[in-house]
């Protein structure tokens, strides 16, 4: 009896504990995961990093969650000084990577707990990425911070082929004779979209950077960069005065200059592709035909490119094309985060989103980008473009997206107020010296420019 | 009370015929009867408490964080349109984008933060917040640029390119926004069913209730057998108590959720429904005026590349005094039902622990006479 009654009570109290447990019950639990702030909205891109992504998660079985913002630059900034920086973000340019450099906020990629996984990454960039591209990737006293996920060629003309008797021309007097040509016959050359904040304004100091490119060259280029050539100075004003030569004209581009100041950018070449040309040209990174259209146009057939034209009637030996691309810089270290980068400059990831994207997204590891375009028809824009990367061309880095901040915004805005009113210029042009007398810090010595394979430096 | 005369106990057919042996049983029932008693109260608590825990969590946090991203939202549609209608009236080459402005904005960014503070919508919510605070500063920038634009020469045309920018900036802040008040409604409603879940397995509860029942019945039989005492006050008085704990339990669970489930839908979703009702005609509003503003610059191009199409004309604006009067009366009634249901469960848990006690120390003294007899005579 006395041992049921002891039965009973211990009954009792692990039925108790049960229940208490059961009402108590909670926690959570949960590996880590990385977050990446990325720039990326649209859904092809965002597809397309995503599938990087997943092909990172296959190998490691760690999550990466993306986390994309139009305002990346306000929002990174914000997140950093509330100190709530994600693991990994993609920097707006290389300046605001020199910038969170400069603040102590990145991870150097030779300083990874992983010394020699760290190390393996920043000899695979110095020696399978040209140089162009992995000293975008640097800062303060030439240290490594950063991995280029995506490149792109910014000096293009693209054109529709069928529409167009002939090539465009290879020289800049040519091309501006088409275009006046055009419009005498009440045809408008240029299609041009200016919109997207709250950086509005970059297609055109595209425009005026390749210009200053080709006009003045490349040494010229770098010190205007940097900050030692006046905006005011001949070599500047020119560049603006040969853009304006084109666009102040009436008739010269699509709806007018109003329409080019509200159109978004990614919509910039639509009327390359209506049944009634809008316009026959644009100018910059590959376009973007209108996701809607009834027959989506091909590369090659219905939209093809030219290099940007020269300015001397004889061509120079070395050609000279302005890139860009997408950094991708680590706030927090972590042995995860140091796998992404790893991940990210392989050849494995390199090749994903080019794959997926092969008329627009690019790869800057030479060895990726020469397989790519082996793998691409002969002749094709994708290949092309492959083999541009990979020529002996002089690369330079996209001039806004390598000032300060404060300078590249402030060029943005120059740009939306010389179309809006182009007898303003030497106003605006001795107002943006203004803003670069502020804007630099001491000693500013970039090299925005260089040889696309290492040994052949162009400065 | 008062203690009946003693009876000489008996021996009990299934114990052993000795009074220390009867006296160690008692001291056993004894123990064994406060324990369940104490355990049985203290479990009751949990559960009250995490029935508190659980309306604080919907009614504290989760429906107030879908206020505020409401707010948020319905502050931001009218920023917009406060803003557009002064482009459109000229009244922000002298008065700047103006007070009504100003405030909305300055709304914002309280809801925001207040959102910040409310949500349990996790992770993801931060990163929204993020955006949305540094989208609304490019935002009130690029219309700052148009007013700046506006004034200095004096046409509208010429302040339209950063005002089209403030609204395409304005659409992402909106879809955010509206990101953000659907996950604060779907962590709402998951909160509201996992209180439910939790309340299913609270029921767990009655297991040692129903145990410690059946011991006291035990102890009962047992002074009736060896000391013929057919009701001992204290025991029932013991056994009432932990009867009314459980019941208050049972009852907290129902109460609070009752209090909750009205507050929410009645007051919370009126005040929604007005938010939601404000905000759209407050956009529609705007994009009336904005599509004025585009046609009237470029008549000839149409919307200039901005794809605007001529808005119907809805109701009017006319009423967001009223509105936002009916709004903040629904906000209100929400709000004190929700600290109504949390103040009744305050008191009850205090109830709770009182009846525990009482419980445990009747089953205390309810055997004590019982046992004084085996130790001044019984051996």
């Amino acid at each position: 009896m006395r041992q049921r009654r002891q039965a009973a009570l211990r009954l009792l109290l692990v039925l108790t504990l049960l229940a208490a447990s059961a009402a108590c019950l909670g926690g959570s639990s949960g590996r880590r995961v990385l977050v990446i702030m990325t720039p990326w909205t649209a859904e092809a891109e965002r597809n397309s990093f995503q599938a990087v992504l997943t092909a990172f998660k296959a190998e490691t079985g760690i999550t990466v969650h993306a986390s994309p913002t139009r305002a990346l630059d306000q929002v990174l900034r914000t997140a950093v000084q509330k100190r709530e920086a994600p693991d990994l973000a993609v920097m707006a340019n290389p300046g605001a990577l020199r910038s969170y450099a400069q603040q102590g906020d990145l991870v150097r990629l030779d300083r990874f707990q992983d010394r020699a996984l760290g190390s393996g990454l920043v000899d695979l960039l110095r020696s399978d990425y040209g140089p162009p591209w992995s000293r975008a990737g640097e800062a303060v006293n030439g240290d490594p911070y950063a991995v280029m996920v995506k490149a792109s060629v910014k000096s293009l003309i693209w054109y529709a082929p069928q529409r167009l008797a002939t090539r465009p021309p290879d020289t800049w007097a040519g091309l501006v004779g088409v275009g006046r040509s055009m419009v005498q016959r009440g045809d408008t050359p240029w299609c041009l979209a200016l919109a997207d904040p709250p950086n509005s304004g970059w297609p055109g100091t595209d425009w005026i950077e390749d210009i200053l490119l080709h006009q003045s060259g490349a040494d010229i280029y770098t010190d205007w960069v940097d900050g030692k050539l006046d905006w005011t100075s001949p070599q500047v004003r020119e560049a603006w005065q040969a853009w304006g030569q084109i666009f102040t004209a009436e008739g010269s581009i699509h709806g007018g200059p109003l329409t080019a100041l509200l159109t978004g950018y990614g919509e910039g070449a639509y009327p390359l592709f209506t049944a009634s040309p809008g316009c026959y040209f644009e100018h910059g990174a590959p376009v973007t035909p209108d996701p809607t259209a009834v027959t989506k146009p091909l590369p090659g057939k219905d939209y093809d490119f030219v290099p940007f034209p020269e300015f001397r009637p004889t061509p120079t030996p070395t050609p000279a094309y302005e890139v860009s691309g997408d950094l991708v810089a680590m706030f927090h270290d972590s042995p995860e985060a140091e796998r992404f980068m790893a991940f990210l400059a392989s050849p494995q990831a390199q090749q994903i989103w080019p794959g997926l994207q092969p008329e627009s997204a690019f790869s800057a590891n030479r060895a990726v980008a020469t397989r790519l375009a082996s793998g691409h028809a002969t002749g094709s824009v994708a290949r092309r473009i492959d083999e541009l990367l990979t020529s002996s061309a002089i690369l330079c880095f996209d001039a806004s997206d390598s000032m300060p901040s404060s300078m590249a915004a402030a060029f943005n805005r120059a740009v939306l107020d010389y179309l809006n009113d182009p007898t303003r210029l030497p106003t605006i042009l001795a107002g943006l010296d203004k803003v670069r007398a502020d804007a630099y810090p001491p000693s500013t010595q970039s090299s925005v420019c260089a040889h696309s394979s290492p040994g052949q430096e162009a400065k | 009370m008062t203690a009946p005369p003693a009876v000489a106990p008996e021996a009990v057919a299934d114990e052993p015929a000795t009074p220390s042996t009867t006296a160690r049983t008692l001291r056993r029932l004894r123990g064994a009867l406060v324990a369940g008693s104490l355990l049985t109260g203290a479990l009751c608590l949990v559960v009250s408490s995490q029935a508190h825990g659980g309306t604080d969590a919907v009614g504290g946090r989760a429906a107030p964080a879908v206020l505020r991203a409401e707010a948020a939202y319905g502050a931001l549609a009218d920023a917009q349109r406060a803003a557009v209608h002064g482009f459109r009236q000229g009244t922000v080459v002298l008065g700047g984008l103006g007070e009504q402005y100003r405030n909305d904005i300055a709304a914002i960014n309280q809801n925001l933060a207040e959102l910040a503070g409310d949500t349990v919508a996790g992770a993801t919510v931060s990163s929204d917040l993020q955006l949305v605070e540094g989208l609304v500063v490019n935002y009130n920038a690029e219309l700052e640029q148009a007013a700046a634009d506006y004034r200095q020469t004096g046409e509208l045309t010429r302040a339209l390119p950063a005002l089209w920018y403030a609204t395409l900036q304005y659409r992402e802040v909106s879809n955010t926004l509206d990101r953000l008040r659907t996950e604060e409604n779907a962590a709402l409603a998951d909160r509201r069913g996992s209180v439910w879940l939790a309340r299913t397995a609270d029921l767990l509860f009655l297991v040692p209730f129903a145990l410690v029942l059946a011991l006291f019945a035990r102890t009962q039989s047992v002074l009736r057998r060896r000391f013929r005492r057919r009701l001992s006050i204290r025991l029932t008085t013991a056994v009432l108590a932990l009867t009314a704990t459980a019941l208050l339990c049972g009852l907290s669970l129902h109460v609070s959720d009752g209090r909750l489930r009205s507050a929410l839908d009645g007051p919370f979703a009126r005040a929604v429904t007005l938010a939601q009702e404000q905000a759209s005609r407050s956009a529609a509003q705007a994009d009336r005026d904005l599509y004025a503003i585009v046609t009237q610059a470029c008549p000839a191009a149409g919307s200039c590349g901005t794809h605007l199409a001529p808005q119907a004309s809805g109701p009017a604006t006319a009423e967001p005094g009223r509105t936002g009067h009916h709004q903040a009366e629904a906000e209100a009634a929400f709000t004190s039902g929700a600290t109504d249901a949390e103040a009744y469960s305050s008191v009850l848990l205090a109830l709770l622990a009182l009846l525990t006690s009482v419980a445990a120390t009747a089953a205390a003294l309810a055997l004590n006479p019982r046992i004084d007899e085996y130790r001044f005579g019984g051996q």
